[in-house]
């Protein structure tokens, strides 16, 4: 590849492809450095796209509209301005830099405009330099199947399924969609029709919430197996049945390459204390991320960090922190994307030693269970301690160093999420903590603990109908204690539950709309920080 | 796709356009290294009859399933080669364009070894999405052979008539009580200064006795759904409420003749500041008897002034309100800036009436600019021979008008050839207003879901080759609807929607896009929010079995694209422009 940059357009049909194709025929000379992709619409250009072609090696991407007020299908275009402006956050905080992104509005008039903007883009580019991601190659080791098969086989137990079936009759997938089956998923699997498992599209609607194998007499561990299928599938099932087009995973692994110099603390609050180097690290997961990804939701997923670290502060702790915090990679596990997460992995861990933290807290549970388990696993043996933030908290409340001076009168309803609660055991702490909050009432829902119901969508995948009635289940659930408050840890959760309750509904939205907050910010406003 | 993609690639030389800048040659060779390329030569015109040829013939002898020519722009030339794949049987979406000469040659003429890369790679680009293109049909709709004409004046009682006579029936929906439009309020018609009672009476019998036109007075449009051949309308008469079925809408509402604010020369202050509408009432009535000097003043409001203000409080908070909002707010500092064609020859002809019924009184026509095109020159000449006097202002210094002491007005303009500020007094000032849309098109526009032009009036496919079509299949425009028209004009636009209706009704029916959305409905969870990004009611969120899935309605949707990137599951795809193939082209264009 030439050290010129290269830019990768798309161009709406009626307006700027036009203009292009005016310059052209005005014979106007612009820098060969573009490559055009034409669309019907600049509201077709998929966020997915931009990120795609950055991860490929692109150094800049322009996107072409009409005038706004001229878009041929009335307002496409602004749909397009929105997302594009989104998406540039985004890149401030991959690092890569907004100005890799231009949206302009060129007319079919507009030729001389065009090969302007052209000009202009290349020479900026030439000006910022080359896309870190370049150099990489996406070209992934092939997998020997025979071998992970096998592993898979011998490590989650899948040969000593007795056929009883209660894995299906516990899982919540099951139940509303009950083409879906794991005891038939294994049975297929144990009887030689491995293909059909493989290339099945039953493999990516797994939940992997483990209440199957919770259950299971024999310990089938039906999510790990599910997990070691889904390294060796076909790529294309997780493309189609994958929502958001898999733009968390890109972004995911684009923080794998090391030239990647992240923006991601931008959220910290002022006169936060925290540190390059010392004893207890704070992780934040891809809350930074989240938070501008989802944010039409208004969950304020970034009062989490920002709770946790006013938090610290109060009780004296300064953590340390990683300014190049790579995502902990727990959707890459769970799609299969093996390569990619060790190399995840390996980075976080290598940081984290550098930074001499012996104990490292992470306020989100699916970094927990990833970095406590799935690291140790994969990676090796840790050599610090992982602890979820409600244990810490916890430790702080037995320790009465949690003063509350915000002491409302209500009734909280805590939500276990599969990471935290049945996978990794933590059920007390959280309890505790919020029964340490005074006015505050702890009740429970019918299924809570090792028999809490998942939310409903896992990894990002297969996000449908069935997996809708999931979450309205689960939110009736929580409305029936009569609960003001829903307080969970997981911030996943969170956002599947408010897109469910912000979106048109076959049943009377009050019977699911509930105040939700994470565990971490509830602390806080109790605190008085928030 | 049935078998492996066998990928025929065709690169023009197109003369000297392309080959004397890409190495064509070269580009040939590189491609026959691409993956799934089947077959690939060079022709010297492609778009020629031995071009085509040899495409048709390739097809046959080589098997060929996927058809790429790198030459000019798709804009120009894709239907061409397109038919010719369908002749050689090959489905015509399964064709792909490589636009190497306006996007590549023509740009960098001086760069011949960069524009060659550059070439190479546009068809690596084209042959990545060949390889995934899918053959499609184009849906069939059946055209019901009723229209609804909207608005009763001398346009939508011409597309009435014309379409009646035909035929076909008609339904025709006015919201006043009475019909003719503004050429029935008229005194008399330019050029030919007959009584406009002369002209419409006859149309409005004509329409009132047609067997085929069904006439509603005092009738709104409420709500209207469907699409093309198959339009649903919902309109109220008092408060009868009619459903009306039809396949297609001629829209005809017309527009308003600006009425100035008050104070903008002083009207609605001075009872004989008015407009020329109110003169021609008045000349109609006899009751401007034998005035002293009568002034006008062209170009009232179009070049600076305030507008009438419109109440948006009651459109809903879509996008084309907003838009609306924009554009109104705008006006109100910049007036309206474009020239409403009938007020000079208007003027002229209140001019000539004035003096041929009280040859004394002094007629004077201020004016910025004077248009009278085509055969309307002479008629300027005839007000020139009657002594109707035109002086030329500058308009940056806005005429005023005031009252004289004994109740006459005083007008002050900038002449120009006189090089100085003059003086009039007047009995009369006549205001020549532009003509404007008003806010029941933006209404209409909002049901029908069709686009509005910068100005406010209902805009046409395209300016120069589809004038009275409208984004809408099977929805025209006729008449001053699209903006400023005079009679003549008015007729001919309106002659030229019903002939434009008259095709698909003939028909009965009609292939609509290929390219539209698509719905896997085991990754829909009908949440609605591709419904709600749709300007074209195109998709839509349905009851099946306890849960919402959304359904596209093929001949509604207009393929743009936005619903399959708003929806959140990924179970929307754009056929002919999906994911996979955008995806591929990224690969390719970065670095195969």
């Amino acid at each position: 590849m030439s050290s010129e940059p290269r830019i990768v357009a798309f161009l709406c049909n009626w307006c700027s492809y036009a203009g292009a194709d005016l310059a052209g025929t005005s014979r106007i000379r612009y820098p060969p450095n573009i490559r055009i992709i034409r669309v019907m619409c600049s509201g077709r250009v998929d966020p997915a796209f931009i990120f795609r072609a950055f991860e490929t090696g692109a150094d800049g991407v322009l996107v072409g509209g009409c005038h706004p007020g001229d878009c041929h299908y009335v307002s496409g275009n602004l749909k397009a301005e929105k997302r594009m402006e989104n998406t540039k956050k985004l890149l401030k905080l991959l690092g890569l830099g907004p100005e890799r992104l231009r949206l302009e509005w060129i007319s079919a008039a507009e030729g001389e405009k065009f090969a302007q903007v052209v000009t202009d883009f290349t020479g900026t580019l030439r000006r910022i330099g080359p896309n870190p991601l370049k150099a990489k190659t996406n070209v992934n080791n092939p997998i020997d199947v025979e071998a992970v098969v096998s592993e898979a086989l011998k490590k989650t137990n899948v040969q000593y399924c007795v056929e009883c079936g209660k894995c299906s009759g516990s899982c919540p997938v099951s139940r509303v969609d009950n083409s879906f089956s794991p005891r038939r998923v294994v049975e297929r699997f144990l009887l030689g029709f491995e293909d059909k498992v493989i290339s099945g599209k039953d493999l990516w609607t797994c939940l992997s919430c483990y209440q199957c194998s919770e259950r299971c007499p024999s310990d089938v561990r039906f999510p790990e197996f599910v997990r070691a299928c889904r390294s060796i599938a076909p790529r294309d099932m997780l493309e189609e049945t994958c929502a958001h087009r898999g733009i968390p995973m890109t972004l995911s692994r684009i923080m794998i390459n090391p030239k990647i110099k992240q923006d991601r603390m931008g959220w910290l609050p002022e006169r936060a204390q925290i540190s390059k180097r010392g004893d207890l690290l704070y992780f934040v997961g891809c809350l930074p991320y989240l938070d501008i990804l989802f944010e039409d939701f208004n969950l304020e997923l970034i009062k989490t960090p920002q709770s946790v670290v006013k938090i610290l502060n109060k009780v004296g702790i300064k953590p340390a922190m990683l300014p190049n915090e790579k995502c902990c990679g727990h959707d890459l596990l769970w799609t299969g994307d093996l390569e990619n997460f060790e190399k995840l992995a390996k980075l976080n861990v290598a940081n984290i030693k550098a930074t001499g933290a012996k104990r490292v807290v992470t306020s989100c549970p699916e970094c927990y269970r990833t970095i406590k388990k799935d690291y140790a696993e994969f990676v090796g043996e840790l050599d610090f301690e992982v602890l979820h933030m409600s244990e810490l908290l916890s430790e702080l409340v037995d320790k009465d160093e949690l003063k509350f001076e915000v002491y409302p009168e209500r009734k909280v309803v805590y939500h276990d999420s599969c990471r935290l609660g049945r996978q990794m055991g933590v059920y007390e702490p959280p309890r505790k903590v919020i029964s340490s909050l005074p006015g505050t009432q702890l009740v429970e829902m019918e299924r809570n603990r090792e028999n809490a119901l998942c939310c409903g969508v896992n990894a990002w995948l297969s996000c449908n109908k069935y997996h809708k009635e999931i979450q309205m289940d689960r939110l009736k659930e929580a409305k029936a204690t009569g609960a003001d408050l829903l307080v969970t840890t997981c911030p996943k959760c969170r956002i599947h539950w408010k897109c469910v309750t912000s979106e048109k509904l076959p049943i009377n939205p009050d019977e699911i709309t509930m105040e939700m907050r994470d565990l971490s910010v509830l602390v806080a406003e109790a605190m008085n920080l928030a | 796709m049935k078998g492996e993609p066998r990928v025929g690639v065709f690169v023009c030389h197109c003369g000297v356009n392309i080959g004397g800048v890409v190495k064509v040659p070269k580009v040939v060779k590189y491609t026959k290294t691409l993956p799934n390329v089947a077959y690939a030569e060079d022709n010297l015109y492609t778009c020629s009859e031995a071009g085509i040829d040899s495409i048709k013939d390739a097809i046959k002898k080589y098997d060929l399933n996927r058809v790429i020519v790198a030459s000019c722009t798709p804009r120009t030339h894709e239907p061409l080669f397109r038919a010719a794949c369908k002749e050689a049987g090959l489905n015509p979406y399964l064709f792909e364009m490589a636009n190497i000469r306006e996007q590549c040659s023509w740009v960098h003429p001086k760069e011949p070894e960069k524009a060659t890369e550059k070439a190479k790679d546009i068809v690596r680009m084209a042959v990545a999405r060949a390889t995934w293109l899918e053959p499609q049909t184009e849906p069939e709709v059946k055209i019901r052979d009723s229209a609804l004409v909207i608005g009763a004046g001398i346009a939508g009682m011409t597309a009435a008539t014309t379409l009646a006579n035909q035929g076909f029936k008609v339904h025709l929906i006015e919201k006043e009580k009475e019909i003719g439009g503004y050429v029935r309020r008229l005194y008399k018609l330019y050029p030919t200064m007959e009584e406009s009672s002369e002209i419409i009476e006859p149309i409005i019998e004509a329409v009132k006795k047609h067997k085929n036109i069904e006439l509603m007075t005092s009738t709104t449009i409420e709500e209207v759904s469907g699409y093309v051949g198959n339009f649903n309308v919902t309109a109220t008469k008092k408060d009868k409420k009619i459903q009306l079925e039809v396949g297609t809408i001629i829209v005809a509402c017309g527009g308003l003749n600006y009425q100035p604010p008050k104070g903008l020369y002083q009207y609605g202050i001075y009872d004989h500041v008015i407009t020329q509408l109110e003169l021609d009432q008045i000349l109609k009535e006899g009751r401007l008897g034998k005035p002293e000097r009568v002034v006008m003043i062209q170009c009232v409001g179009a070049k600076k002034g305030e507008i009438r203000g419109y109440e948006l409080e009651s459109f809903p908070k879509s996008d084309t309100a907003k838009l609306l909002k924009k554009i109104l707010r705008a006006k109100k500092e910049e007036g309206w800036p474009y020239c409403s064609r009938i007020c000079c020859m208007n003027a002229i002809k209140n001019a000539i009436l004035i003096k041929t019924a009280s040859p004394e009184t002094d007629v004077i026509i201020l004016y910025g600019d004077l248009r009278v095109y085509k055969e309307y020159e002479d008629f300027y000449s005839k007000a020139r021979d009657l002594e109707v006097k035109f002086i030329k202002i500058l308009e940056i210094v806005t005429p005023e008008v005031t009252e004289t002491p004994d109740k006459k007005l005083k007008v002050l303009a900038y002449d120009m050839l006189a090089g100085k500020e003059a003086e009039f007094v007047a009995d009369w000032v006549a205001l020549s207003t532009p003509l404007v849309p008003h806010k029941d098109e933006v209404i209409l526009a909002r049901m029908l879901k069709i686009p509005i032009s910068p100005d406010g009036f209902l805009m046409e496919a395209h300016l120069k080759l589809r004038p009275v079509d409208t984004m809408m299949d099977g929805i025209y425009l006729a008449g001053v609807a699209s903006g400023p028209k005079d009679v003549p004009e008015t007729i001919t636009s309106a002659k030229a929607a019903a002939a434009r209706a008259a095709i698909l009704m003939a028909n009965k029916k009609m292939k609509s896009e290929a390219i539209i959305a698509v719905v896997n409905e085991d990754l829909c969870k009908g949440c609605g929010r591709c419904e709600e990004v749709c300007e074209y009611k195109g998709i839509k969120l349905e009851e099946a079995e306890g849960a919402l899935i959304a359904k596209v309605i093929e001949a509604q949707c207009k393929g743009c694209g936005v619903c399959a990137v708003t929806c959140p599951t990924g179970a929307i795809s754009m056929q002919h422009f999906t994911n996979k193939q955008i995806n591929v082209m990224i690969k390719a264009a970065i670095g195969g």
